[in-house]
């Protein structure tokens, strides 16, 4: 997950406008309900003009240091080979990563030469909170949760293929808007 | 990176295939950063890797056409050891004409013409 202080300033988005976007992507992907087969995935964003390039250390086109990144100039999607090797083997934590870059792409987030202060940014505005909320909309759809009436995290956890904690968050944010609301 | 004309026909036979970058790399006894690389032009492509992706697209039932030539567009060059002395000046010549587009369609017509059995 990346953290909210590398973050750069992008038109804002709410909880709620996101979570329609991510929505909108599953149906668009044609993606099945659950744990989302992250290869085939990959191999068909291809057929929307994405190019996915999987590097290592020995001939890196971006830091190699980085483990994914979108670069919207070129359409491409660079992921470390431990990521996509995680991914193929259903990694809770390449679901994250994947799903995170998927929100970079999809919220069009283009990054900016600028020095401001990441803390400066509202969150609603900030392109890693955006990406992050995202990925667990996108990831764990809400329709999905209510449908199935997905309550502990450990079913969250088992039927979406993500990490434990990120089921918890979830769970969390929805009984917390839920409150919100009433 | 953009993905090369060779890139490009080797990711919709996958799609076609309903086979995965990792599935080919097994297969290929390869890494998919290094199959990547080569779809992506980060790489050349190496010839005998270009007839062990054709194999396996052969083995899954599907025919990439032209699959030599894409990579050779990929690549940027035209190995011509192991042509005739006559086809290397003739790939020589070629290289540096200024002939336009048309003119080398016609050129191409001709010789095709001139070789007919």
């Amino acid at each position: 997950m990346d953290g909210l202080q590398t973050g750069f300033r992008v038109a804002p988005q709410s909880t709620e406008k996101i979570r329609q976007i991510a929505l909108n992507t599953r149906q668009a992907l044609e993606l099945p309900d659950g744990r989302l087969d992250l290869p085939k995935f990959l191999e068909r964003l291809h057929t929307f003009g994405i190019v996915v390039d999987i590097f290592d250390a020995e001939s890196a086109p971006v830091d190699q240091s980085i483990e994914a990144c979108w670069v919207p100039e070129q359409a491409t999607l660079y992921l470390r080979d431990h990521v996509y090797a995680d991914a193929c083997k259903g990694g809770t934590r390449a679901t994250f990563t994947i799903s995170h870059e998927l929100g970079h792409i999809v919220l069009a987030h283009k990054r900016t030469i600028n020095r401001e202060h990441a803390t400066s940014i509202p969150i609603f505005q900030n392109s890693e909170w955006q990406a992050n909320t995202f990925a667990s909309e996108f990831s764990m759809p809400i329709t999905s949760i209510q449908s199935l009436g997905l309550t502990t995290p450990q079913q969250v956890s088992n039927f979406f293929g993500v990490s434990m904690q990120a089921a918890e968050i979830r769970l969390e944010k929805i009984e917390k808007s839920k409150h919100a609301k009433k | 990176m953009s993905l090369t004309v060779f890139g490009k026909a080797v990711r919709s036979a996958r799609i076609q295939t309903d086979s995965t970058l990792q599935q080919m790399a097994e297969a290929l006894g390869t890494s998919p950063a290094f199959l990547s690389a080569i779809e992506t032009g980060r790489k050349k492509i190496p010839a005998q890797w270009v007839e062990k992706i054709d194999a396996f697209f052969t083995d899954k039932g599907t025919h990439v056409p032209n699959l030599n030539d894409l990579a050779t567009v990929a690549n940027g060059q035209v190995a011509i050891d192991g042509l005739s002395p006559a086809q290397q000046m003739m790939v020589a010549g070629f290289a540096r004409t200024n002939l336009d587009a048309e003119q080398l369609k016609k050129f191409e017509v001709l010789l095709r013409d001139a070789m007919k059995e």
